[in-house]
């Protein structure tokens, strides 16, 4: 008798990978993906293929030892069981080679007493160091004490969901989910410094304004899940629940002030002015020393969890009509411990009647007790959705939908007496926020909002050669706290479908929208009454055109044009009556318009031995927004000028290319090559719309970015009996990257930077700034990499 | 009725017996009574003829006839529920235009993307160019592909998308930003697509247009003027505004409400 076949099948990847990255900082290279030289274990199958058995068993692992290994697992027993399982590692390598003066220590990043104490020295010296000298010696400090490290994470995700058939109409299902995140990334952490008049401020002095620190990663996220489902012929209805919690291990970080050994206590409570703000009142003021800080502590991201109920059902009716209904309900809590206001000992909170101000002998900020020890927050969600579908007619489908989403913030409303302006330099009572007799107040404000739409469209089938879909959307948002009250948005939108005999196909679309903001009564935070695009008055279409020609038996030529574009029409008016707490004048500042021109053509030919896919596009955005600048800093006048205005307008274009081709070789091997291209400019028209008055109303200019990518991989393989075959693989990726903005990174140092003078005269570069930056940036690279490998197969 | 259509189909009847539609019709009570006929009309009849005629593919059928006849088992639970009116439906798609029925087809690529995005960009042309944007989510390296994010077989939310909303989506991997903070910056609570594209972006993080044309398409500069190259400017190095107001997606920090801490 013949043997029976072995029903288990194996086959693994077997070899190494050599790798040649050339470049500074090639990071970029590796960011979800590990290029690494080493061992090569991949495309590993284990399955179970036998037809006269009901079990089921398939695993698979890719990558295996690597830093973006994965695995999966599908078991199962027909009519009785399935099991998914798999494990994903993905890296995300951010940037090598950044430089830190610190050391971390849990949540604490730390310089040598030492190290800080000669850096303080060297900068408070008199007179001033000039800005070659403070660069000489700074880069000499980086020398001896600086250390270089990489910026990455690494996400492990490991998620198994086991249904089990209890009945033929009844199953239930369970899940659990296990993820972490690890590593360093990095974060920013801006302090404020205020300069005592316009262009008198110590240029040469080094004070760190922006700061992008090292921030350690150590994240959990567990989540379960469970499920039920009846289902029969005519009718279905699952429900669900879902936990998930989210824990970070590191919840704050504290950091040193390289330039900063001792806080400034003693003349920070100097020269302040009881109920101003702590500011500096006049020219003899205290500047820049005023709470200058050794050390500074920000919040990482919180606790929180997650819950969720859902349920949906669908039921069958006569005339081929389908109804659909689902909702869910979730919450959302957060109830970490507040940090202190600072943990900086020169800043004084005040002990007037307001709360704020002080004299030297008054409470310090970090000292005060905070209005509640956690927020307590609360969000719950509810969804509801409800969908009817029909096709009374062959040629004729019907649909009609009704949709709520509410987001319900539960969060309570905390009052604060004020807080450290930009954590640690002084404090201050509010940002933009004013009680009804003008006093500056500040609380958090919990908004929720809730999303209602409705929509009805239908389908009319003419015969085989064309098909004419139409769609209505009626869109309503409502706001507890945003710019506006709410906004209503209707949508039409139209398809067509039409086919010229077997092979040439053509789809045309169009979609026409227009949204409507209603009741401008909120300000918040932001003084300058932003006039906030995402619920702002919108004007929007969308058209375009699929055609797809099969030109042979097995090729196939497309063209796709799609075009978008969104305006944003409209003035903020003035306030009726003028407010002398808000006193700018109507104005269309913020986002005018965005728009998109994609064209792609695409050629596809399948033939017995070889398939050819090739993709060419063309993508086009601009993105205009109107800005302008102050004039004064004073409270009660009118702030911003109509002279000082700007347009600008960011360009990005975009061109593109794929290429897939794979070929049988003969009875035994096979060729497989894949190309992506992607050029990328970024460029920037500026355009004053006024004449400015002040130097830094002017709107200079704004360098292009660029960037390209080509990324081409071969691979051949060939294979030598039933059990084994070599491989090989080639990958050839060079990458280009012209950005400024991370050019002028210099570690510690912001590098060559205009600075602003008295009048546009007097504009002139400034050798060094006051940014503390880890230059966490990545930058050209060539990547060459070759895999060799041996393929089994059991 | 699978052995007599096997007779002449062996390579067929082998590869859809080891298929997960042929172990569910061999061994799940649920489909005791399917066979070849569930889905080609006729397959009995051109079983005892022979003539080609008397068989139809569910292609041969039509998009409308094949879509039910797979509707007839995948149409109560709620991976598929929502085929009807769905996008891809109305577009004219028939099940088996992505779908093999005997046997998987979807090849793996080692480290290029993944079957189920190429399957995906076949039709969807334009985002090809998402795969090698400087910024996107990790679809080339396989650790994700379209379906992550996606039914293609359609939901009840906007895009396909497999959650209540844009946000609750995007807090399935990114659970930190879940929150609630007590600094909240609403659009991001309201749509992370305000800011962001998932699909890729040439900007840095994902960012629908740079720092700080991005944030002064709502922000009016007062201190912080957006001109390039200045002392004081939102233009100047590194990522611009997210410099200093890093904690953007909210702070629980009481010092936060600039989303500094």
């Amino acid at each position: 008798a013949a043997a029976e076949p072995n029903p288990w099948r194996f086959s693994l990847d077997l070899g190494g990978i050599f790798a040649d990255i050339s470049g500074d900082r090639t990071s970029k290279a590796e960011e979800y993906r590990d290029l690494s030289d080493g061992a090569l274990l991949d495309n590993g199958v284990l399955d179970f293929e036998n037809a006269e058995s009901p079990w089921s068993f398939d695993m698979t692992a890719d990558n295996v030892g690597r830093r973006d290994q994965r695995a999966g697992l599908r078991w199962g027993l027909a009519g009785r069981f399935r099991v998914d399982a798999s494990w994903v590692q993905t890296p995300h390598f951010l940037s090598e080679g950044a430089t830190s003066l610190w050391t971390r220590s849990g949540g604490n990043l730390e310089i040598p007493d030492a190290v800080q104490g000669q850096i303080e020295s060297f900068f408070t010296a008199t007179p001033a160091p000039n800005t070659a000298q403070a660069r000489t010696f700074m880069n000499g400090i980086l020398a001896q004490n600086a250390h270089t490290i990489d910026l990455e994470t690494r996400r492990d995700t490991g998620k198994v969901k086991a249904d089990f058939d209890i009945t033929q109409h009844w199953s239930v299902a369970v899940a659990a989910k296990d993820e972490s995140k690890s590593g360093t990334g990095r974060i920013g952490s801006g302090t404020y410094i205020r300069r005592q008049t316009v262009n008198s401020f110590d240029r040469n002095r080094f004070e760190p304004r922006s700061n992008e620190l090292p921030m350690p990663v150590d994240w959990k996220d567990r989540s379960y899940g469970l499920g039920t489902g009846f289902h029969h012929q005519g009718w279905f209805f699952n429900a669900g629940w879902q936990e998930s919690s989210f824990t970070n291990s590191i919840g704050s970080l504290t950091w040193d002030n390289p330039f900063e050994g001792l806080p400034g206590a003693t003349s920070s409570r100097t020269g302040l002015t009881p109920g101003s703000d702590q500011e500096p009142s006049g020219a003899t003021a205290n500047t820049n020393n005023r709470g200058r800080f050794a050390q500074a502590q920000l919040d990482l991201y919180p606790d929180n969890d997650y819950e969720r109920f859902n349920m949906t059902g669908g039921v069958n009716l006569p005339a081929r009509t389908r109804v659909n209904a689902s909702y869910s309900a979730a919450t959302m809590k957060q109830n970490d411990p507040f940090l202190a206001y600072t943990i900086n000992p020169a800043v004084i909170y005040g002990n007037g009647a307001d709360g704020i101000g002080g004299t030297p002998d008054d409470v310090l900020a970090k000292d005060v007790a905070l209005p509640r020890a956690s927020l307590d927050g609360e969000v719950q969600t509810t969804r509801l959705d409800l969908r009817v579908t029909s096709r009374p007619l062959d040629p004729l489908s019907l649909r009609g939908a009704y949709r709520v989403y509410e987001y319900d913030d539960k969060t309570p409303s905390i009052l604060f007496p004020g807080y450290a302006s930009a954590g640690d330099s002084y404090f201050r009572p509010g940002v933009g926020q004013r009680n009804a007799a003008g006093t500056r107040v500040l609380f958090n404000e919990p908004g929720g909002y809730k999303r209602t739409s409705w929509s009805v469209g239908g389908a009319w089938r003419f015969g085989d050669p064309a098909t004419l879909d139409v769609e209505y959307v009626n869109t309503g948002m409502d706001y507890d706290e945003r710019q506006v009250k709410s906004t209503s948005e209707e949508q039409l939108s139209a398809k067509l479908r039409l086919a010229f005999g077997e092979n040439f196909e053509a789809r045309l679309t169009y979609l026409d929208a227009s949204r409507d903001a209603d009741g401008i009564y909120h300000v918040g935070f932001e003084t300058s009454r932003l006039r906030a695009f995402d619920v702002w008055n919108r004007d929007r279409t969308r058209y375009g055109a699929e055609l797809t020609w099969m030109l042979a038996e097995g090729t196939t030529l497309g063209f796709v044009y799609q075009n978008w574009q969104d305006d944003f029409p409209g003035v903020l008016p003035e306030p009726t009556p003028p407010s002398t707490s808000n006193p700018y004048p109507s104005q269309a500042y913020g986002l005018n318009e965005t728009a998109n021109d994609s064209l792609a053509l695409s050629l596809s030919h399948g033939a017995e031995n070889w398939n050819l896919s090739l993709s060419v596009g063309l993508d086009s955005s601009k993105w205009t927004s109107e800005a302008t600048a102050k004039t004064t800093l004073t409270a009660d006048s009118p702030q911003f000028s109509p002279t000082n205005a700007w347009r600008r307008t960011q360009d990005d274009d975009v061109l593109w290319a794929g290429l897939a081709f794979d070929a049988k070789l003969g009875a035994k091997g096979k060729l497989d090559i894949q190309i992506d291209y992607n050029d990328y400019k970024g460029s920037y028209d500026t355009v004053n719309l006024g004449t400015p008055t002040i130097n830094d109303g002017v709107a200079y200019a704004v360098p292009d970015f660029s960037s390209s990518l080509l990324s081409g991989q071969i691979a051949y393989s060939w294979e030598l009996n039933e059990h084994f075959g070599f491989g090989a693989k080639y990958l050839y990726e060079p990458y280009k990257l012209d950005d400024w903005q991370w050019d002028l990174v210099e570690p510690y140092m912001q590098g060559i930077l205009k600075e602003t003078g008295g009048s546009p005269g007097a504009v002139r570069d400034a050798t060094a700034n006051r940014s503390l930056f880890l230059d966490s940036t990545y930058s050209d690279y060539t990547a060459n990499v070759f895999a060799l490998f041996v393929t089994i197969h059991y | 009725e699978v052995p007599a259509c096997a007779e002449c189909h062996a390579d067929l009847a082998t590869a859809f017996a080891g298929s997960h539609h042929g172990k569910a019709f061999a061994h799940d009570d649920a489909y005791a009574a399917a066979s070849c006929e569930s889905c080609h009309n006729g397959a009995a009849k051109h079983a005892e003829t022979g003539e080609p005629g008397d068989v139809q593919t569910p292609r041969e059928a039509g998009t409308l006839a094949s879509n039910a006849v797979c509707s007839s088992c995948h149409n109560n639970n709620e991976q598929h529920a929502f085929w009807s009116g769905s996008a891809h439906e109305a577009s004219g798609l028939a099940c088996i235009d992505c779908h093999s029925v005997h046997s998987a087809q979807v090849e793996r690529r080692g480290i290029a993307m993944t079957g189920t995005t190429q399957l995906c960009l076949s039709c969807h042309t334009t985002m090809n160019v998402a795969m090698t944007q400087r910024s996107r989510h990790p679809l080339r390296e396989g650790q994700m592909d379209c379906a992550s994010c996606h039914n293609p077989h359609g939901g009840l939310s906007e895009k396909l998308i497999k959650a209540d909303s844009v946000n609750d989506l995007c807090y399935g991997c990114h659970q930190e930003k879940r929150g609630p903070f007590l600094w909240e910056h609403s659009p991001v609570r309201e749509d992370c697509q305000t800011c962001h594209d998932p699909h890729g972006s040439n900007n840095t993080d994902l960012l629908v247009a740079r720092a700080s044309q991005l944030c002064e398409s709502c922000h009016l500069q007062g201190r912080h003027q957006t001109v390039a190259g200045l002392d004081s400017s939102a233009w100047n190095s590194n990522r611009s505004c997210l410099n200093c107001h890093s904690q953007i997606h909210g702070s629980n920090h009481p010092s936060g409400p600039l989303f500094q801490r």
